[in-house]
């Protein structure tokens, strides 16, 4: 009897790593600010301009628009895909707007002149993503014929191409530091890759379905990737799991984050959850509401991306509209509660 | 035959091609051999950066929501412009007052702007001048002066004050209009009548006794150009 008193007091726990769950920041609750409609078909990418006035958008009826961030109002319509256009991007030091589709185009718009001056021929089908290098003059496009490839902005050359995924890639992020390119892929996978030699660095198989979205943090050194299973954050070099963002239970199409700390991810299904990136807490999840006029079953966010600032968060859905979103004025901590309940430990798997 | 319909269920897996190309597309052409550059931005921090976009952002939207309201607002007061009467009052009084000023200024310029200065900012200096005799002079000049400046002042105020006063005068009485002819309720005579339009046929037993006809089928949007009204209709009309 004594002998296991003894040993139970011998037994105190102590922890092999502290257990403190921290208390998430509160975040306005994000509410409908503007419905844009005018596009003909499913909206399925959109970019924002380093400037802040404008931000384009890339739709299943082949145009790209662009539309005044302030206003709401149609800028610009450009045409030129035979296909849907599945991914957009603006370039920060050049005045140029790219553009893939599923016809396995790679536009170079110039926007001193609305023209198209450059193509990027080499995919074997249909391109689901680009992405711009921020400091070098690289663009970095994947899609359906399962590679990412490099291009060389100016001499239209391709550098790389990143084979390795077994399936369709469903996004790729560019980033400054190591690692500088980053895909997702259908084959639930997320591959890290090293530019300079054009081979994969690490790859991530933690995801149990397919890999839809990726989203880099705007100065933190970590991204998150987003399947219908769950989305994770990773923290960068290395690709080490950070945590989990558990409660979306849908395909996620998209992700996006931005300087506060706020992430989006748009579900097949409308749904929309706002998560607090440091933390994994969701502070809110709503659904889309359909334009009058359409489906119920046409409730679905392809694509989201907040303004430079952070402040708006601009969705193209399924119902053929976009969709501006803003955080709620007057919503203070006391109206709108933090609703959450520390757990015991964080989990991670 | 052409396979172009048939789904794609194995799409084709790129990979590196290190043969030589022995066709060259023209758009592969070398064109556009010079990268466009945007203008290198100015040495500001990132946080200044986004500050200044939250601005103007906020602005622009402002600016905006400004732009809609007023449009909205001048349709809806169109009705109730100023009669004639208020506006000769209106233009009449800024013109006697422009006409003032203008006789103020003129004198204000007479006077020598040196003067002014060292009488006005710089009366201890004065005091400890030697010169005597220009010193009453330049007392009463600035007594004058002051006085003058004072009565600017003055005018300026009531100036103010009268706008003011009619401002506040306009704005009660457009509220007022605007309550006295906002309700429809309260002016049945001259708004429009709620009395039930009786038709020819409306005691007649047998009425409405066609299929499928809406005398006037209302107006929608429907979110697919294959399920609109119009496709429909016009299917129905050329094509069956």
């Amino acid at each position: 009897m004594a002998d296991s008193v003894s040993e139970s007091s011998a037994l105190t726990v102590t922890r092999p790593y502290e257990i403190r769950s921290t208390r998430p920041e509160w975040h306005a609750p994000w509410k409908l600010m503007r419905v844009i409609s005018g596009h003909l078909g499913w909206v399925r990418c959109i970019a924002v301009e380093p400037g802040n006035k404008w931000f384009a958008t890339g739709s299943s009826d082949r145009t790209i628009k662009i539309w005044d961030l302030a206003s709401g109002t149609l800028k610009l319509t450009l045409t030129g895909h035979i296909s849907p256009v599945r991914g957009l991007a603006v370039s920060s030091r050049h005045p140029y707007l790219f553009s893939c589709g599923e016809d396995k185009m790679v536009k170079c718009w110039d926007l001193e002149s609305n023209k198209v001056i450059r193509h990027y021929h080499g995919h074997l089908s249909g391109i689901f993503s680009m992405s711009l290098h921020p400091t070098l003059d690289v663009l970095v496009t994947a899609g359906r014929d399962a590679t990412a490839r490099v291009w060389d902005m100016r001499t239209k050359q391709c550098i790389h191409v990143l084979s390795g995924h077994k399936d369709t890639i469903a996004d790729v992020q560019c980033q400054e530091a190591d690692p500088q390119v980053i895909t997702s892929s259908m084959d639930k996978t997320v591959r890290l890759w090293d530019l300079a030699a054009g081979k994969t660095l690490t790859t991530l198989t933690h995801h149990k379905k397919a890999v839809r979205a990726l989203a880099v943090h705007p100065t933190q050194y970590a991204f998150a990737s987003g399947s219908a299973d769950s989305i994770r954050q990773w923290k960068c070099p290395e690709g080490t799991l950070l945590q989990n963002f558990e409660g979306h239970r849908s395909i996620i199409n998209t992700l996006s984050v931005n300087t506060d700390g706020v992430m989006v991810s748009g579900g097949d299904n409308g749904s929309m959850c706002f998560w607090d990136w440091k933390t994994g807490h969701k502070f809110q999840a709503m659904e889309t509401m359909v334009q009058p006029g359409s489906l119920d079953s046409e409730a679905g966010i392809f694509a989201s991306s907040f303004d430079q600032t952070g402040l708006r968060l601009i969705t193209g859905e399924a119902d053929k509209t976009i969709k501006v979103w803003k955080e709620d004025d007057n919503a203070t901590e006391e109206t709108y509660p933090l609703d959450w309940k520390p757990k015991l430990a964080r989990r991670r798997y | 035959m052409t396979t172009a319909a048939r789904p794609t269920f194995d799409p084709a897996r790129g990979r590196e091609s290190k043969g030589p190309k022995l066709q060259t597309s023209a758009r592969d052409l070398p064109s556009h051999t010079t990268l466009k550059y945007r203008q290198p931005e100015s040495e500001t921090s990132l946080e200044q950066k986004v500050d200044d976009l939250k601005q103007q952002l906020l602005e622009a939207e402002r600016e905006h929501f400004r732009k809609l309201k007023a449009g909205s607002g001048a349709a809806a007061i169109g009705s109730s412009e100023p009669t004639p009467g208020q506006v000769d009052s209106e233009s009449a009084t800024p013109q006697l007052d422009d006409e003032k000023r203008r006789q103020l200024l003129e004198q204000v310029q007479g006077w020598d702007v040196d003067d002014i200065n060292s009488t006005s900012f710089s009366s201890d200096e004065n005091e400890d001048d030697s010169d005597d005799d220009g010193d009453d002079d330049d007392d009463d000049e600035t007594a004058q002066l002051l006085r003058e400046l004072e009565k600017i002042k003055r005018e300026r105020a009531e100036e103010e004050a009268k706008k003011a006063e009619q401002q506040a005068l306009m704005e009660e009485s457009q509220r007022t209009e605007q309550l006295l002819g906002g309700n429809p309720l309260l002016n049945l005579n001259n708004g429009p009548s709620f009395a039930v339009k009786r038709r020819w046929d409306d005691d007649v037993i047998f009425k409405n006794q066609a299929r499928d006809v809406d005398d006037k089928p209302q107006k929608r949007f429907i979110n697919d150009m294959l399920r609109s009204d119009f496709h429909r209709k016009f299917m129905d009309k050329y094509i069956r």
